[in-house]
């Protein structure tokens, strides 16, 4: 009823195009369900609409004790490979530069309620997500987003994902200038452009004000535009640095400089022409090569260069390119104006507080940006609703979402602001956090996601939790660090670029699994993600308060003055820094600990089974445990190799480490396998990569790639990037070896 | 009528004696040992959210919750899929599932009697904007259905046993509160109400 009752009351309030698209989207879901549309196709036009699967969907569900199936009433009506019709999803919602109005706020906390869970969820890119959404609720939940001008379109998918930026572009006090009005211009240029929709993977985009900063992000970006002020006779002159083939996942990549001082009406075309050049010689068959990160890695940087200058050379004109220039950048206005009155003045300790860390003096004399935190990302619909009549009083239309998963509000008059902390006291939106290392952020996990390993939002609630009781007693250093935790090495968390970061994985112990996060140290926030952390080591998940614990005290009781966590972890080097964890890779008996064996808010006793294929039993500690652990060490000192400058070193040991875990995973086949590289790599190869036991569900082959290729060469790494993608290898190997055998272990055990 | 979703909520009598978390292991052994109705999927934490849902059954057709809205815990079911017959019974089936849950959590050992629900009090939620938009020609076309359902409750099935008020914005969702004024035990609730389907 009310499906089609909103169809007609929203034509004509939306954006043609737009309602265009979801009349396409919601035909598809009609011929998916007669059958006529094939399931992979299915698939790829829901992603391209923003609207991916959840967790459990393929109808598997591990309860604690048992896998079960849940019967949907649609039957086996599927809406992709493996993803039930009736199973529960979440929609993408795209939040150009995290620019939202109070409008879009009260509509999607309407969706939310009708649709979803009551749970709005900012993501680590700005977005909003809505989960357990039915696929055939769909269109109406786009219909009545495209009514206040937002849009799903290509949020998930191979195409240009939401396009980030400073929550503070406009009003920083750093910035070379305001980056939103660009940002927005190529945000529009580039939805649903033709040159965008035959691309190998996702392309994310970022924006920052200046280079020193972290707030954009955009060397961890397929592409990135650094706002910059040149004085050229005497007058500023405003231009992009353009960065290309940045990114985390799994073989994380800072970006490169593309192309430098690129004046502001050439940013689109070379945008376009770096779209053209990505679709026409990316990867399309191999996703776990298909980001541009790679094509620039394997044609090199200048020859990525000069293949988008051609490109440029032909592209034919599009007066989009300039329009919005022309048009004048209109600069953001504040909702109030100032009557003079100054700032007042509040003595009482919660307001101190929340001034001290919330409030961010604007570039424009008189007013100031507000954090607003969301414990995990999460506010509902309800608290949106009171949130949003706040920022009507006190800022209008300036709200922007962050990638620390928070909301700002913008234009708050100094005069207001003790009236602007009692308004959000009252909703209990006030928690004097931001910006400090109580504000975890999380990617999805366990919780939602179906790649999830670890339960990332339960250990971030966790951390929140015992970290916010004794805030107050952190020393002023450690409580301006930050942590990111992800659910996987997917790193949709951007643990990369943490002081602390987190990603899940799982060790086997006496036939058990357990959840465990591998612990990295020492990302960089600051210079745009500017350097990624490494890998210390893995800990049981239960036991990462104490990781965080034991770091911080370590790092407040040998920091020189003014040192800062960077510095420290890079003086104290990954040997110094994984000692001081050691211990706690321990894993006691089962009985002894059975608090260790499940995750972070979840009292079932973990599984993988949930990801991929297969159950963890009955199995004893094995040999092929204790030398995966000997090739976890070897990894270990390739990495420390590295920190120590030893580029030949530390590509032996990646690759030693590599062997000694093939040759692991091997024997349990061929016990009295030679110590011989060719034999025990050909033995790999031919028993376990070929015949895909190897395979990861999702990773595919790629875990054993690099070995392969490093053996077949012979090559050693020829510079430190190199080595470093090496060594990052290395470890996901061996995690991959561990999974391996874990899946064997159940399919040993289901057959028995 | 037949909105979307529909919601009804009983709230705790000493919420301040249960902590929402507590909620999380029992409610992930009701899945397990299939105590709730419709296909439960998962549990969702959300107990961090102020004035919100709090912890939940997600489930295809049902969601169960401990529902921190309106900063006064409840226990709440919503139908999300598959309602049938008229608004009285749809709203009844809720009213009954959410006193039976009620009741399972009263009786269970791990909470040791610790959730009390209070029984004189319900609020009824209709999740659709487009069908009944939070306004009093709403609450003209569903008073008959929600008096219908309290009626069932009393024994002489009397008129005037409750009072009924509509509650919130024009943006909220559409909702009444129902102040009984006699309080009836819960296993009336989970049964009584059945005369109205
Ligand atoms: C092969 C699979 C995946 C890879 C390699 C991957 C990788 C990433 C990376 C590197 C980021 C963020 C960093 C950035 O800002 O660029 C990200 C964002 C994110 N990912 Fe994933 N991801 C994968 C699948 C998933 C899945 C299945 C989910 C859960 C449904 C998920 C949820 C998210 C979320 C919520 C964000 C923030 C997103 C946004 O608003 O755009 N990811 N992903
Ligand atoms: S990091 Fe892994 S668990 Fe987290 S959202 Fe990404 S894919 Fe899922």
């Amino acid at each position: 009823m009310s499906t089609i009752g909103w169809r007609d009351r929203l034509t004509g309030q939306m954006p043609e195009d737009l309602a265009e698209e979801i009349d396409i989207f919601e035909t598809q879901v009609e011929l998916r369900i007669d059958g006529r549309v094939d399931e992979r196709v299915f698939a790829e036009t829901r992603l391209r609409r923003g609207v991916y699967g959840q967790r459990y969907d393929n109808g598997q569900r591990h309860d604690g004790i048992e896998p079960r199936t849940l019967t949907f009433p649609s039957g086996d009506l599927t809406k992709g490979p493996e993803t039930l019709w009736d199973a529960p999803g979440m929609l993408r919602i795209k939040v150009p530069w995290g620019g939202l109005t109070p409008i879009q706020l009260d509509v999607m906390a309407e969706l939310a309620e009708e649709y979803s869970d009551h749970i709005l969820h900012i993501t680590t890119r700005q977005d909003v997500q809505l989960h357990y959404v039915h696929i055939e609720d769909m269109p109406t939940v786009m219909r009545r987003l495209a009514a206040v001008g937002m849009t799903t379109r290509e949020a998930c998918g191979n195409g240009v994902r939401n396009l980030t930026a400073c929550p503070l572009s406009g009003v920083c006090r750093t910035e070379a200038f305001d980056v939103t009005p660009h940002s927005e211009a190529l945000f529009r240029f580039l939805l649903g452009h033709p040159d965008c929709q035959d691309f190998g993977r996702k392309f994310k985009i970022a924006f920052s004000g200046c280079a020193d900063e972290a707030c954009g992000l955009v060397m961890m970006h397929d592409l990135g535009a650094i706002a910059r002020t040149d004085i050229v006779d005497g007058e500023p002159v405003h231009s992009f640095d353009v960065y290309v083939g940045g990114g985390l996942g799994t073989t994380p990549h800072q970006a490169k400089l593309l192309a430098e001082r690129v004046p502001l009406g050439e940013l689109l075309p070379i945008t376009q022409a770096t779209a053209r050049v990505f679709a026409r010689l990316g990867e399309k068959q191999n996703r776990n090569r298909a980001r541009i990160k790679f094509l620039v890695a394997s044609v090199g940087i200048e020859e990525f260069q000069r293949l988008v200058r051609e490109e440029r050379e032909i592209l034919p004109y599009d007066p989009r390119w300039t329009a919005h220039l022309e048009d004048g950048l209109a600069p953001e206005t504040p909702a109030r104006t100032l009557d003079g009155v100054g700032e007042e003045d509040g003595t009482d300790p919660g307001f101190v507080a929340w001034r001290d860390t919330n409030v961010y003096l604007q570039r424009q004399d008189g007013y100031a940006v507000v954090t607003v935190p969301l414990p995990l990302g999460d506010i509902s619909a309800a608290q949106s609703r009171l949130l949003s009549d706040v920022a009507r009083r006190f800022v209008g239309d300036t709200i922007r979402t962050t990638v620390e998963q928070n909301i700002v509000f913008r234009w708050v008059r100094l005069e207001d602001l003790r009236d602007l902390y009692t308004a959000l006291a009252e909703i209990d939106m006030a928690g004097a956090v931001a910006e400090t290392i109580v504000d975890v952020t999380s990617c999805p996990g366990t919780d939602t996601c179906k790649l999830g390993i670890s339960a990332s939002r339960g250990l971030a609630g966790e951390l929140r939790e015992q970290l916010g009781a004794k805030q107050t007693e952190l020393d002023e250093a450690v409580r301006g660090l930050r942590i990111k935790v992800s659910g996987c090495f997917n790193s949709c968390g951007q643990h990369h670029v943490a002081d602390i970061g987190f990603f899940g994985n799982s060790r086997k112990s006496g036939g058990r699994v357990v959840p465990h996060f591998q612990v990295v140290l020492g990302g960089q926030w600051q210079n745009n993600g500017g350097s990624y952390g490494l890998a210390v080591g893995a800990i049981p998940s239960k036991r990462i308060p104490e990781v965080v614990d034991r770091i911080t005290d370590r790092f407040v009781a040998e920091r020189a003055p003014g040192e800062s966590f960077l510095d420290w972890t890079g003086r104290t080097g990954r040997k110094g820094l994984a000692a001081i964890i050691e211990d706690l890779k321990t894993i006691p008996a089962y009985e002894e600990e059975p608090g260790l064996f499940s995750d972070w808010g979840n009292p079932r006793e973990f599984s993988i089974g949930d990801i991929g294929v297969g159950e963890c039993a009955g199995e004893v500690i094995s040999s092929t445990d204790l030398e995966l652990s000997f090739a976890e060490s070897i990894a270990f000192e390739a990495q420390v190799a590295l920190e120590d400058g030893d580029v030949a070193k530390a590509d032996e040991r990646a690759y030693r480490a590599m062997v000694t875990a093939a040759r692991a995973i091997v024997r349990t086949e061929l016990p009295d396998v030679a110590e011989d590289d060719d034999i025990i790599v050909t033995e790999f190869d031919t028993r376990f990569v070929a015949t895909d036991r190897f395979r990861d569900r999702f990773a595919h082959s790629k875990f054993a790639r690099p070995l392969l290729e490093r053996h077949a060469s012979g090559e050693a790494a020829a510079n430190e990037e190199a080595a470093r993608s090496l060594v990052e290898e290395a470890q996901l190997f061996i995690d991959a070896a561990h999974a391996f055998q874990i899946r064997e272990a159940g399919a040993t055990s289901a057959t028995q | 009528m037949e909105p979307h979703r529909i919601a009804v909520k009983l709230y705790l009598e000493n919420p301040e004696g249960l902590d929402p978390e507590e909620l999380v292991p029992v409610f992930h052994r009701f899945i397990r040992e299939d105590l709730v109705g419709g296909i439960p999927i998962d549990v969702a934490r959300y107990g961090h959210v102020s004035d919100g849902p709090g912890i939940m059954i997600i489930g295809h057709q049902l969601d169960h919750a401990l529902d921190l809205g309106g900063g006064r815990p409840g226990l709440s079911t919503t139908r999300k899929r598959d309602g049938e017959g008229s608004l009285a019974a749809r709203i009844g089936e809720l009213v009954r599932a959410t006193a039976r849950l009620s009741i399972d959590l009263e009786a269970d050992p791990d909470l040791a009697a610790r959730a009390r629900v209070s029984t004189g009090e319900v609020l009824i939620t209709i999740l659709d904007r487009y069908e009944a938009p939070n306004n009093d020609a709403t609450l003209l076309k569903a008073d008959p259905a929600i008096r219908e359902v309290i009626a069932a409750l009393s024994e002489d099935g009397g008129e005037g046993a409750a009072t009924i008020e509509r509650v919130g914005g024009s943006r909220d969702p559409f909702a009444v509160r129902v102040l009984l004024d006699q309080p009836r035990p819960l296993i009336q609730w989970a049964e009584g109400v059945g005369a109205a389907a």
